[in-house]
């Protein structure tokens, strides 16, 4: 018998157990969030006799006698002072990894009730956040210890027009560990599934016997290939990856699942899967894209191993290269990335009546309304997707991870299933940010003026496509970058591997080739004779210049205005490296892309629905702003609602940095229909009535025949500075993003913050070795920035946008992170004069 | 008895927050004298918001000017606390000779401030000290001098939503010196006592604050006395001047009292002994 207290109450049990279990599991304490159980991330930690410690390393026995206390422990008034202190600062995203950070602020603080920035970044090294680059949450830390002492929490009242940093509506549940993410549910009789994954990147999977593991007590039911009532390939964009791998079907990658067994406890999962005996015959994986494409090499899907290939041609490069001055040419090679978002992948899948519904945390509920409808060859109207709080994404919750997999489980046992993935599984599950080997030429003239452009891409894509295409054609277009070059020629080719696949990540592709074309930047100002500065200053585009792919910039564009903003540090700074970027905001290149919103008056409010995914950039947020601004009613009066296919109308994918322009000129559209209904009316006397908007972005194909085709309705640009000490530390970054209008400035902030601190990991630390396709990280060893890792980041704002679509807004999640690399790259070529071209660098201050 | 709220905040934040919702809260700050009024019915209290476990107010923090001693340090931190030995070993010997050991252990500076009691033992030394006062509340915070805060008392005092949080004493390196004349030495409550803190230079005196408590409502300051001290040498310092000018002043802060007599006496012998305790060293015993 083992007792200790929690929250002050006694609490005994005969179990030992892991703390964590017990505590989200027996006593429902589910503010102790599960991020990687390794130990490592600090979402689970609690405080024990005083001291932070992380739940996943402790078991029930070794705190026997101890006390213990999570946030269900704190008082009320501790509980508002947190919950002020990180709405108000920022500092809450995703929302995953606050109750952790919340419990390691409390112990220093119980401990140190003044500390300084250093002391506050030592206490929370522990704590790992991959949304917000940690700036703001160590302010709100010191907030938090200024209202611990003064008491005077603000009462303030905010209008909720665009431009105002209202505190973000989710963190005040986030704060306090109330806010579900799908793995903080638990429903009656629910039962808990786990896949059997592939011993081998490669094999032959010639029989999967499963008759043990159906003895076993626990075992609801085990499922194979053949269970599966539909589609059994699904994916994204190309149906290549199975559900399930049949017997005398060769697996693609060690994330392969082969069987499916549910289970009434969660602890006999791993017991269960033992008992299934796969007979494999081990193949030799291909694990380099040069490799696969050998004429010799086997095939890995049935069309071959090239995904897809792609190619961008202006003028004439090799022509311009003869009459060149300078011309640079170098090979770069990035690795794969692991997106590290703090909540592993889950989903519960269950029936109400004869509905199959499932709760996920992803990023679009209609994606998964696809693909499982396909998996189980029934009707959409008889399924449901609703989403709960999403732990972050970054791309990497695009495909079906866990989804499929209960709802596969659900329809044949009819019973709730869960399915949770841990830390590893999700390591080794979902798609990466690609990896790619290019081959990259500048060439300018004597003045400096790029003339020629050449870029060869190839990128590894894995065992799947997943996002593999566009993130291939992202590459592409971009490469070149946000300047004036007349002539230009892009080739690009994603190679299937046995590795595991790569998709969507926060970039798109374009964190790639621009850390490329960026670095042959800074070699060829130093051939020339002027500043990397210059070089980019003298070649970036104005309004109404031709955009390397075709397209003319148009009048928001504000490359420009992001180089100026950014001189004066530039200058200032000795050892500084510099880089800009585009990104695009929304599909385009004539992909069919919708933002959909409803507004509906329920009870006086008005509910926004829409099921745009928040994945913890600050979507609900911004609509809730729009709504204000347009109809101009309070923040009070406006509920965002969940996604939820029954209530929401589709608008895509929380991808290509589309949400706030899409679905904000969707909301805003909708907004100005209840702004015209409610002249001479009240909302009461609007009861029940809907009001709905759309917004279609109208774009031209890839390879258009128009000169100057649409290729996106909008881009964002920007450009980084990074500042290194002697040593080679960052010591600050400064960072202008031009976002047309910030709709919320301290969520754009927060989302440059963290996009840097990202890009920092990219740059520097972060890798993703393998083995022969086996991924050889685990959570702590991924190389994720911590806060006693995180440099100064000054970020600057450029609005200049009079687009009236969502106020002006363009995206940001994504450019933050992109030329924050070849900024690094060229800050360190400066400091030692070596011209690095992998990541992540070597010989720095961080790797050697 | 009736039954009492009792509130036992983490933070000072929280009590402020409490104090503001609380309609005529008594601050619990040790319970040395509280604690035996609601006992002995006394008082009459509905809610209680015990200070203990404020950490913020335990502690004795220092820097380049000042030392800022929380109002929940109990007498025994404060003959523990080093700098408080060196510096300021006025109140290093009013709180080594502060009541008994049991009651040190419990009693906190802020409490006896805040009891305002004409015989409360730290306020002289405060006060020759050019101590300062912190309250906190909603509203923010409050600095007050000692000497301004219990010459205008009625004015001043602390008010129903407010807490003390500091004493701040600046670092000027006075030689600091207290003596306490009680009916049982340090057990009893002082019937009358000095404090004294004064800055020499090749024995010419600088400057001089001198205290006297339990010779009035409130401890004061001597100040016209102080005055005629300055530039004399540090022998002047017991003259029969200044001697008399003490005697005076006690005659005149209470002169319709029965102790007047005995106490216009005893002051300059009080004061003698505070004085050699600042220039010498502990005297008593």
């Amino acid at each position: 018998m083992y007792e200790f207290y929690v929250n002050g109450s006694l609490v005994q049990t005969e179990k030992d157990l892991s703390l964590i279990d017990f505590l989200r599991e027996e006593l429902n304490i589910t503010s102790v969030k599960n991020g990687c159980a390794e130990g490592t991330c600090g979402a689970c930690t609690i405080i024990v006799d005083g001291k932070a410690m992380r739940a996943c390393v402790l078991t029930t026995s070794r705190v026997n006698g101890k006390k213990i206390m999570t946030i269900e422990g704190f008082t009320d008034f501790e509980k508002e002072v947190y919950r002020y202190s990180f709405a108000k600062t920022g500092a809450v995203q995703c929302g995953f990894c606050t109750p952790g950070m919340v419990m390691s602020t409390k112990a220093l603080l119980d401990q140190n009730p003044h500390p300084n920035d250093e002391e506050i970044k030592k206490a929370l090294r522990g704590n790992v956040c991959r949304c917000t680059g940690y700036v703001k949450i160590i302010e709100a830390v010191k907030l938090v210890a200024s209202l611990l002492d003064t008491g005077c929490i603000p009462d303030e009242t905010y209008t909720g027009k665009i431009g105002e940093s209202i505190p973000r509506v989710d963190a005040y549940d986030k704060v306090v560990g109330i806010a579900d993410y799908v793995d903080d549910i638990k429903l009656p009789g629910m039962l808990y599934g786990k896949a059997l994954r592939s011993k081998y990147p490669r094999a032959l999977v010639k029989k999967i016997d499963v008759n043990k593991a159906l003895q076993h007590p626990d075992c609801v039911c085990v499922l194979t290939a053949k269970d599966v009532p539909g589609e059994r390939f699904i994916g994204h964009l190309v149906h290549d990856w199975p559900a399930l791998i049949a017997e005398g079907e060769e697996t693609r990658y060690v994330g392969d699942a082969l069987a499916l067994v549910a289970s009434t406890k969660k602890a006999s999962l791993e017991e269960i899967l033992n008992l299934i005996d796969v007979d494999y015959e081990e193949l030799e994986p291909i694990t380099r894209p040069q490799d696969a494409l050998k004429p010799d090499a086997p095939k890995i899907h049935p069309n071959g191993n090239i995904l897809r290939i792609e190619k961008i041609e202006r003028g004439n490069v090799e022509e311009a290269f003869k009459n060149a001055k300078y011309v640079v040419s170098n090979h770069y090679s990035t690795p794969f990335t692991e997106h590290a978002f703090l909540e592993p992948e889950s989903a519960i899948a269950f029936y109400e009546g004869d509905i199959l519904t499932i709760y996920s945390g992803a990023q679009g509920i209609y994606d998964e309304y696809r693909e499982i409808s396909m998996l189980l060859g029934i009707p959409k109207e008889k399924m449901r997707i609703i989403s709960k709080y999403v732990g972050g994404a970054f791309g990497g919750k695009e495909d079906m991870s866990v989804q499929h997999h209960a709802a596969l489980l659900a329809y044949h046992t009819k019973k709730p299933v869960k399915v949770t993935l841990s830390r590893k599984e999700s390591i080794m599950v979902h798609p990466k940010r690609h990896a790619m080997e290019i081959d990259c030429t500048t060439a300018c003239d004597e003045e400096g003026n790029i003339i020629a452009f050449k870029a060869k891409i190839v990128s590894d894509t894995g065992a799947y496509a997943s996002l593999g295409g566009p993130v291939l054609q992202r590459a592409c277009t971009h490469a070149a970058g946000p300047y004036h070059i007349p002539n230009v020629l892009i080739e690009g080719m994603a190679v299937y591997t046995n590795n595991p696949p790569a998709g969507a990540f926060r970039g798109f592709g374009v964190t790639q080739s621009a850390f490329a074309a960026e670095s042959n930047l800074n070699q060829l100002a130093k051939l020339i004779g002027i500043s990397p500065w210059e070089i980019r200053y003298k070649n970036a585009v104005s309004p109404g210049e031709v955009l390397p792919n075709g397209q003319i910039a148009s009048e928001d564009t504000a490359i420009k205005e992001t180089l100026l903003a950014v001189k004066e540090e530039y200058e200032k700074h000795q050892y500084v490296g510099i880089a800009c970027a585009m990104k695009n905001s929304g599909l385009g290149v004539g992909v069919p892309d919708v933002g959909r919103c409803k507004l509906t008056i329920i009870d006086n409010k008005i509910h926004v629905r829409t099921s745009a995914a928040r994945v913890g950039q600050g979507l609900t947020t911004v609509l809730l702003q729009i709504v204000c601004e347009t109809v101009g009613v309070k923040p009070e009066d406006v509920v965002v609602e969940h996604p939820d296919t029954l209530h929401t109308p589709n608008s895509g994918t929380s991808t290509a940095s589309r949400q706030t322009l899409f679905t904000g000129e969707a909301c805003r559209r909708a907004a100005l229909e209840l702004k015209k209904a409610l002249e001479g009316k009240t909302l009461r006397e609007l009861a029940n009535e809907e009001f709905y908007g759309e917004y279609e972005g109208i774009t031209d194909p890839m390879n258009s025949p128009k000169p100057n085709p649409i290729s996106h309705v909008a881009y964002g640009y920007a450009t980084q500075v990074v500042v290194l000490n002697e040593e080679g530390k960052v010591m600050k970054v400064i960072a202008a993003h031009d976002c047309g209008k910030a709709i919320n400035p301290i969520t754009v902030e927060g989302q440059i913050e963290g996009g840097i601190v990202m890009g920092l990991g990219y740059a520097l630390t972060e890798d993703f070795p393998l083995n022969k396709g086996v991924p050889q990280v685990s959570f702590g060893k991924l190389g994720l920035f911590r806060t006693t890792d995180i440099p100064e980041i000054k970020s600057i704002i450029i609005e200049k946008n009079n687009s009236e679509l969502a106020y002006g807004a363009k995206g940001i999640g994504e450019i933050t992170t992109i030329p924050t690399a070849p900024a690094v790259q060229g800050a360190y070529y400066l400091l030692d004069g070596k011209f690095r071209t992998s990541l992540p660098l070597k010989e720095t201050y961080y790797k050697k | 008895m009736e039954s009492i709220i009792f509130h036992q905040p983490r933070y000072l934040g929280e009590a402020i927050q409490l104090l503001h919702e609380t309609p005529n809260p008594a601050l619990l700050a040790g319970g040395t004298d509280l604690i035996i009024d609601i006992n002995k019915e006394r008082k009459k209290v509905e809610t209680v918001i015990d200070l203990s476990r404020i950490e913020v107010l335990k502690t004795i923090t220092v820097n380049e000017i000042e030392i800022e001693i929380g109002s929940m340090v109990t007498f025994a931190n404060l003959c523990e606390n080093p700098i408080i030995k060196q510096e300021f070993f006025g109140l290093f010997l009013c709180a080594k000779h502060f009541a008994a050991p049991q009651i040190r252990n419990m009693a906190t500076i802020g409490g006896n401030i805040i009891n305002a009691s004409a015989a409360a033992d730290s306020v002289p030394v405060i006060m020759s000290l050019e101590g300062k006062f912190v309250f906190n509340s909603v509203e923010g915070e409050r600095i007050i001098c000692a000497v301004e805060y219990f010459s205008n008392y009625e004015k001043e005092k602390i008010k129903p939503h407010e807490v003390l949080t500091k004493i701040k004493l600046p670092r000027k390196g006075y030689l600091s010196g207290f003596y306490k004349l009680g009916k049982r030495n340090s057990l009893a409550i002082a019937r009358i006592n000095a404090a004294v803190s004064l800055k020499e230079k090749e024995g010419v005196v600088e400057k001089i604050n001198i205290a006297l408590g339990a010779v009035g409502r409130y401890p004061f300051r001597v100040t016209e006395i102080e005055k005629i001290c300055v530039e004399k040498p540090l022998s002047y310092l017991e003259s029969d001047e200044v001697l008399i000018g003490l005697e005076t002043a006690v005659y005149e802060s209470i002169k319709n009292r029965p102790t007047m007599p005995f106490k216009k006496e005893a002051v300059k012998g009080v004061y003698i002994l505070a004085l050699q305790s600042a220039l010498g060293g502990e005297l008593n015993g």
